[in-house]
């Protein structure tokens, strides 16, 4: 049975597989900001990339939707760095 | 007649609507209460997200972000020293930090050698003059350079550093976290170590070098004794200065906690900043869906619940693991 909740929460354990991987990867690479880094930048271009995919599965994907994530992802990756850098 | 009859016609069409539009929409004190709480609940008309969530107000989360880094990027060339790193770092601790990982490993306990304590401290004065961080400088003086120039006769030796931490267990436990540290100061041919902790600026940013040497003398007959070791932490203790770079008369103190405190605190400030942000924008989108959820708004927008879980992480991440200062 493959019914529209279904596909949703297979979309959203994907999403929380890959919150996990991120702080997993984040935690294994402490000690070296430039390597937490790159996890970030992995990590926001991962949500960026969900939410546009899930949004097009979903057939709901417009460009405001788009933009939307890619704040988000901008947002996210910004709170790391500035930690991060100083 | 035709007069009476316009009135007439006004009166009826005026009055339904004066019905149909809720009383407090008259009052413009209301009306600024309503537009106000928007800015931190969605709209139910608009079907919107609170104001504070809109693309504008992210944009200008982002913004904020950026000027702050332009702005620590920028001050420390204009006014060095203005910005830094707090510290209260304890030499002993230093000490009794790395014996105890040391014991804890099945290992003999490391003497302080006056030295390699000496090689230490001359090359924390050697970064903050020349303005680098690194195990071999630029111009190419190594680690053993300043051990040997203590006439140290070594058959092992070993560095590590440590910058911008805050206190000495943080930086004893980001060493053992990394494994090349972690075998420095599990290695079973060191006998003897040596401390420098060190104020000073470095790029700009006031902040604490740590340097630790390991070593193994080549003539055992010298190796130190536990008993010169309050001797020699007395002596390190004055070794604690402030040094700018080109600074030719640094500034002893006489105590074996070393403080740093710069007019503004570079990681206080970062870290308070992004989880105020970060915060600030997860309590909005809880806001979000509670009330979108009471009043039965729905919006047309990407996905609130995993903006929360993902900005939830972050915050976790920020919190639990981001750790001040480098290692080297």
């Amino acid at each position: 049975m493959n019914t529209h909740e279904d596909k949703h929460l297979l979309e959203y354990i994907i999403l929380l597989i890959g919150l996990v991987v991120f702080f997993i990867a984040f935690y294994l690479v402490k000690g070296t900001p430039q390597l937490q880094l790159f996890v970030g930048f992995g990590g926001s271009l991962f949500y960026v990339l969900w939410g546009i995919i899930h949004h097009a599965v979903e057939g709901r994907l417009n460009k405001s939707i788009v933009l939307e994530y890619i704040l988000i992802g901008l947002f996210i990756f910004s709170l790391l760095s500035i930690v991060l850098i100083y | 007649m035709l007069k009476r009859n316009t009135k007439k016609t006004k009166s009826t069409v005026i009055e339904p609507l004066k019905k149909r539009i809720p009383k407090w929409r008259r009052d413009s004190k209301a009306i600024d209460k309503f537009k106000f709480v928007h800015h931190f609940l969605p709209h139910p008309e608009k079907k919107e997200r609170a104001k504070l969530l809109s693309f504008k107000f992210f944009g200008l989360y982002i913004l904020l972000i950026v000027c702050v880094m332009g702005i620590f990027r920028i001050l420390p060339i204009l006014a060095p020293g203005v910005l830094g790193y707090a510290s209260s770092m304890n030499i002993s601790d230093l000490l009794v930090n790395t014996n105890k990982v040391r014991q804890e490993n099945g290992l003999g306990e490391l003497v302080i050698n006056e030295q390699l304590s000496k090689a230490a401290y001359k090359k924390a004065v050697h970064m903050f003059k020349n303005d680098y961080w690194a195990h071999v400088a630029p111009d190419g003086t190594e680690p053993w350079d300043f051990i040997l120039g203590e006439d140290y006769d070594y058959v092992y030796a070993g560095e590590n550093l440590a910058k911008n931490f805050s206190t000495s267990e943080d930086v004893v436990k980001a060493w053992m976290e990394s494994p090349s540290h972690r075998d420095n100061l599990l290695n079973d041919h060191y006998r003897e170590i040596g401390f420098a902790v060190v104020n000073g600026t470095l790029n700009g940013f006031e902040t604490t070098l740590v340097v630790q040497m390991f070593g193994q003398p080549k003539d055992m007959s010298h190796l130190a004794n536990k008993e010169d070791s309050a001797k020699v932490l007395k002596e390190i203790s004055s070794q604690a200065v402030t040094t700018v770079a080109g600074d030719s008369a640094p500034k002893k103190s006489n105590s074996l906690v070393v403080e740093n405190i710069p007019a503004i605190d570079a990681s206080k400030v970062t870290t308070y900043l992004s989880i105020g942000l970060a915060g600030f924008v997860l309590g909005l989108l809880v806001l979000d869906i509670w009330y979108s959820h009471k009043k039965s708004i729905y919006k047309f927008t990407g996905h609130t619940f995993a903006h929360i879980l993902v900005l939830g992480v972050v915050l976790l991440s920020i919190w639990f693991i981001l750790q001040p200062g480098l290692i080297l």
